[in-house]
């Protein structure tokens, strides 16, 4: 039987015995064994692919989602598709544009553990004591499907999969940020421009690595508070707090000194000087957020340990649905199930919202007149407008003083329309008359008239339902 | 300062929201994030909600996920499900149904793990994961059941002996075969807002959303345990 991976000490193996540095180096290097599975099983595939190294386009493809993940929320399949599109062509010429998508949703598939239900990745190894070994196994994700905001789905990377890329997979997160920055600082004061962007860019990809390290500490809070070691949790906030701190008084100084090296700067330095203080200003701007969300963590901490006081706690472990529920029960007699169906199956629903009857609102919506749903998908900004000609009126003044004459007066619609007639009026007059009753039976709070059923209208010009129409 | 009254109502809204499966709009966040992060503002909508026979199981990005107590208004009724169905056919939906949660959640860690995001799952993953376990129970069977008893029948010989799949003649799937229990099944879980359809690849292909992780793990998962155990207890 094979146990959980202890947990990594946050000092990395700083202080650790021989055997645990063979264990957590070794921690490291599984987490490697998707890259390598995808290219040792190519030639299982039913796609040639004896010519491309899935490897890299693996790397690539986790490095287009961070890359993603930095500009906004994460990447779409096409953002992949568009990475990976020049290494592909690079060995396969004539590779088009299905081809690509076909290699890349190899690529994407593979990284989300797509053969195994999406579980984590489960790496097994080998844990020496110094006297006995144990079976242990390394789990964990690299990519992962989101339903952003807008509906869409996007794919991005966790904090495994970030280290993975980044070849620094025995580093503490907040070592190679300060490292990272001392770095970056010498470069800039000596010139190395070019450097300098690439070292920002490794920056950044530790600033996003260590905001969902601290987002994973808050999910599991939220979760269940009892999971979270206090003392640790009270050391996370207090070391973020000091971290970020740091990182945003030494953010400000690189950023000063950019600024200043592109007053000076020759042209053809100016767009590597501009792409290095727009990535220090996305690094500072992601700490700014992370540190006012640090800042709420200890009250979150004390709220939700109030709120799960009076949570429903667990009776046991969870199940293995599988194991423990699903095969029992599928093999479990017809008359050992049936008694506890229903109880077995509510649980698996969400609440279902009862339909409340109103009498007037039933009477509202079978009478009120059919009106056009407005479309809410479009823009509602509203637009500069400029008359560009008068607005014509449909009806002369004549007939609206006629019409309106005849409205004054109140009645039936087929008698207004019949005295129109006698009178002699304009066809318009009885248009007008027409289209006033309608926008009176029109429920228009500052409608000055009313508009009634009144039966059938007799009229040999129009046809439909008579309104009784007057003054409210 | 506002009043009780309007933090009462700012509470209906949020439950509202999430009992409706509304998609949040700006307030719909901002009302979720009060509720994340003012422990008053929380405790009002804890309150409203248990007057109403609920329980806020969790405040995901999505909005809150909510369980309703059996005696509830709000709460899932069996023959809003499916009428005029047969024992066995009870039985099969049933299976079915447990068949979509250990397919997506086979292990006590994957109820747990929250950082799997979307899982996507198929009418043809589902009847091929039930088949198969119930094909190899047929395959280990050494002993013929009485077929004059049929509640001493297993599960398994029941949804083997109906067919995976079966046209209607006119491009549907006929209801009773497997692949039309599976899809009705999924597509009654998208419409309580716990999947979202993605395609019509291999049958029918939903995403699972997180929503469906919290209600298993906080609910489905140990009652399921549970009956099941006390199944094993009386037999054995």
């Amino acid at each position: 039987m094979r146990v959980d991976e202890p947990h990594d000490t946050a000092d990395g193996d700083r202080g650790l015995t021989m055997d645990a540095v063979l264990s957590y180096r070794l921690r490291s290097l599984v987490r490697t064994g998707p890259l390598h599975r995808i290219e040792a099983n190519k030639a299982s595939r039913v796609r040639d692919l004896t010519r491309h190294d899935l490897r890299a386009l693996a790397l690539r493809a986790i490095d287009a989602t961070i890359e993603r993940m930095g500009l906004g929320y994460g990447a779409y399949r096409s953002d992949i598709a568009e990475a990976l599109s020049p290494i592909i062509r690079a060995v396969e010429p004539g590779a088009n544009a299905t081809d690509v998508d076909e290699i890349t949703n190899i690529v994407v598939e593979h990284l989300l553990n797509e053969t195994s239900r999406r579980l984590q990745f489960d790496e097994p190894y080998l844990d020496f004591d110094g006297t006995s070994a144990t079976g242990r196994s390394v789990r964990f994700h690299l990519l992962r499907e989101e339903e952003a905001d807008d509906g869409s789905i996007v794919l991005k990377a966790t904090t495994e999969a970030i280290n993975l890329y980044a070849g620094m997979l025995d580093v503490d997160v907040e070592d190679a940020q300060t490292a990272a920055e001392a770095v970056l600082k010498a470069q800039i004061e000596r010139g190395a421009i070019g450097a300098a962007v690439a070292t920002a860019r490794q920056a950044r990809l530790r600033s996003i690595e260590y905001g969902e390290k601290l987002r994973s500490t808050l999910r599991q809070v939220r979760r269940d508070v009892s999971r979270v070691d206090a003392s640790a949790m009270l050391r996370t906030v207090a070391g973020a707090r000091k971290h970020l701190e740091e990182r945003l008084q030494v953010e400000r100084g690189l950023i000063d000194a950019v600024e200043e090296r592109v007053l000076s700067a020759e042209v053809e330095d100016a767009p590597a000087l501009v792409e290095l203080k727009d990535t220090l200003v996305d690094c500072r701007r992601r700490h700014l957020q992370l540190h006012s969300d640090v800042l709420g963590m200890n009250e979150t901490w004390l709220s939700e340990q109030e709120r799960q006081r009076f949570r429903r706690q667990r009776a046991s472990a969870l199940p293995d649905l599988e194991r423990e529920v699903f095969d029992p029960l599928i093999s479990a007699t017809m008359g050992d199930i049936d008694p506890i169906l229903d109880a077995l199956l509510l649980p698996l629903h969400a609440p279902d919202a009862p339909r409340v009857f109103d009498v007037g609102h039933l009477a509202d919506s079978l009478l009120a007149p059919r009106r056009r749903e407005p479309d809410l998908d479009l823009d509602e900004c509203e637009e500069d407008l400029e008359l560009i000609r008068s607005v014509e009126a449909r009806f002369d003044a004549q007939t609206v003083a006629r019409a309106r004459e005849l409205l004054g007066s109140g009645g039936a619609l087929s008698s207004l329309l019949a005295a129109s007639r006698t009178a002699d009026d304009v066809p318009a007059v009885r248009r007008l008359l027409v289209l006033r009753a309608l926008w009176a039976w029109d429920p228009d709070p500052e409608e000055t008239l009313t508009a009634h059923p009144a039966g059938n209208l007799r009229d040999p010009e129009y046809d439909g339902c008579d309104l009784f129409v007057g003054e409210p | 300062m506002e009043s009780d009254s309007s933090h009462a109502e700012d509470a209906g809204r949020l439950l509202s929201g999430a009992l409706g499966r509304q998609a949040l709009d700006t307030s719909g966040r901002e009302l979720l994030r009060r509720y994340r992060t003012d422990g008053a503002f929380r405790g009002i909508v804890e309150a409203v909600a248990r007057g109403l026979g609920l329980r806020v199981l969790d405040a995901l990005d999505t909005g809150l996920v909510l369980a309703a107590d059996a005696d509830s208004p709000f709460s899932f009724r069996l023959q809003d499900f499916r009428q005029n169905l047969t024992v066995e056919d009870r039985l099969c939906h049933g299976m079915v149904q447990i068949a979509i949660a250990a397919y997506c959640f086979p292990t006590a860690s994957s109820l747990e793990d929250d950082e799997r995001g979307l899982i996507p799952v198929a009418v043809q993953d589902v009847v091929e994961y039930l088949t198969a376990a119930c094909t190899e129970l047929q395959r280990r069977a050494t002993i013929d059941p009485d077929l004059a008893r049929p509640e001493l029948q297993e599960a398994w010989r029941i949804v083997l002996s109906r067919p995976e799949t079966r046209d209607t003649g006119d491009g549907r799937r006929a209801a009773m075969a497997l692949s039309g229990m599976v899809s009705w099944a999924l597509d009654r879980l998208a419409q309580e807002g716990m999947l979202r359809k993605d395609s019509d690849e291999r049958g029918g292909r939903w995403h699972v959303r997180p929503a469906f992780r919290v209600q298993v793990r906080e609910l489905g998962g140990h009652e399921a345990f549970r009956l099941v155990s006390s199944i094993h207890r009386e037999n054995g």
